[in-house]
């Protein structure tokens, strides 16, 4: 472990900095005690210690090959060394922060069950607007109509909707994703030969588009 | 290297800052805002689908444009169904790939904000010039330090000199890149192309280069 200083003295109080710096393969528990003749003025949260801070000095963990930035202050004059590395040792048995830890510390962000529909695909227009589809994102520019975007893929599969009226979120000429996936599925099928089912279910499907087309243009 | 563009308050203008800071350094960014999402996206994988586990991290970054961009998904579905917590194993994942990361962090101070703040190596909070922007700044400011993501720079966002910088940076405790109002930078993000393209002779692009350069330099070190 090793320790880099530098005071400075302002006003009758000597500022200490330190560089800890752990240049071995594992994490190291330091603990870091003041050689100034008098108390430390440790940094404060809140008025509190800030973490890992005490009356002598400080004590934490630095990761491999990491290091860590503290200071304080100290009324006492400035001398050389005005800290020291009073212990240092393998940390291994320390639970680290996690990710997790942290979700459960600062609260899950995610929107509550009950805000999210059961029924139908969910809809884009729940949160905030889509933004403007540039040209400076790869991929295949679509195109829309207004400034709403397709369901999200990967969500719940849409179910059938009953009953007519405007589907939200569908673009003009665009085929929507559950049709599109079925046919797809369909096609792929086919390399393997057509079989009775989805030769039926394409009959009854152009037959029915086919009559609904016919109803849209007499309109 | 992973950096995370944050700030409590929402509309500083986090998405712009993290769009031209990531085209400026070549990174990928990260459409972090789980349920308030904001960066261009198209069809395809998102970070939605990832976090759910439905995708790969690096399957969904969409490559070809300006900058290289994985999006977030825009469905309260999606976003429910994602696990925040997976977000850290998701840049480290775009890190190894690509080499370096920017984050557009969510603004507020729950866990879609600190997991960013845990994941990333370095933060650079965005500020507007108001008293409300600047309180919430600073609380960022805490949170990072707690994650041990050190600030490279501040950004003052739509700065028009009615704040000082050097109190800015002193309140901070970091040096400030101040970024001007401009109808540039407004032209650029209403057509979804990062300023630093769209307008490089621009004075906000410049401003965006000078941040770039920092995180660069921080990140040899």
């Amino acid at each position: 472990m090793h320790l880099e200083s530098t005071t400075r003295r302002r006003a009758d109080v000597t500022l200490v900095e330190l560089v800890v710096t752990n240049e071995a393969d594992e994490d190291r528990r330091v603990r870091v005690e003041n050689c100034l003749d008098g108390p430390v003025w440790y940094p404060r949260r809140s008025g509190r210690a800030a973490h890992g801070w005490d009356e002598s000095g400080y004590e934490g963990v630095v990761p491999a090959g990491d290091r860590r930035a503290l200071g304080y202050a100290c009324p006492a004059p400035a001398s050389d060394p005005p800290a020291r590395v009073a212990v240092s040792e393998p940390a291994a048995g320390d639970d680290p922060t996690t990710a997790a830890d942290v979700l459960a510390d600062l609260g899950d962000p995610r929107p509550p069950r009950d805000a999210v529909p059961v029924e139908g695909p969910p809809e884009e227009e729940d949160i905030a607007p889509a933004p403007r589809e540039p040209d400076a994102v790869g991929g295949a520019k679509r195109s829309r109509s207004g400034a709403r975007d397709r369901p999200d893929a990967g969500d719940e599969p849409a179910p059938d909707r009953p009953g007519g009226g405007g589907r939200p979120g569908v673009s003009d000429g665009e085929v929507p994703r559950a049709v599109a996936a079925w046919l797809d599925a369909v096609e792929r099928r086919l390399a393997d030969g057509a079989t009775s089912a989805d030769r039926r279910a394409l009959a009854a499907v152009a037959d029915r588009a086919e009559a609904l087309r016919r109803r849209a243009s007499d309109r | 290297m992973i950096v995370a563009v944050a700030g409590g308050k929402g509309g500083v203008g986090k998405s712009t800052v993290a769009l031209n800071l990531a085209t400026a350094l070549d990174a990928v960014v990260v459409d972090a805002d789980l349920t308030m999402a904001d960066l261009p996206t198209a069809h395809g994988p998102d970070l939605h689908d990832v976090l759910a586990g439905r995708a790969d991290a690096v399957e969904a970054v969409r490559e070809g444009g300006a900058v290289d961009v994985l999006p977030c998904g825009r469905s309260l579905a999606g976003a429910r169904a994602a696990d925040p917590a997976a977000l850290d194993d998701t840049l480290a994942a775009v890190e190894r790939a690509y080499g370096a990361v920017v984050v557009d962090s969510p603004a507020g101070l729950s866990a879609d904000a600190g997991l960013p703040l845990f994941a990333a190596d370095a933060c650079v909070p965005v500020t507007t010039p108001d008293r409300a922007a600047m309180a919430d700044g600073l609380r960022t400011r805490e949170l990072a330090r707690t994650f041990d993501a050190s600030v490279v720079r501040v950004v003052l966002n739509r700065n028009n000199e009615t704040v000082s910088t050097a109190d800015v940076a002193a309140a901070f405790g970091a040096p400030v890149v101040a970024v001007p109002e401009s109808d540039a930078v407004a032209a650029a993000q209403d057509g979804g192309v990062p300023v630093v393209a769209s307008d490089p002779s621009s004075a906000a692009a410049a401003r965006f280069a000078d941040l770039a350069a920092a995180v660069q330099s921080c990140r040899s070190v």
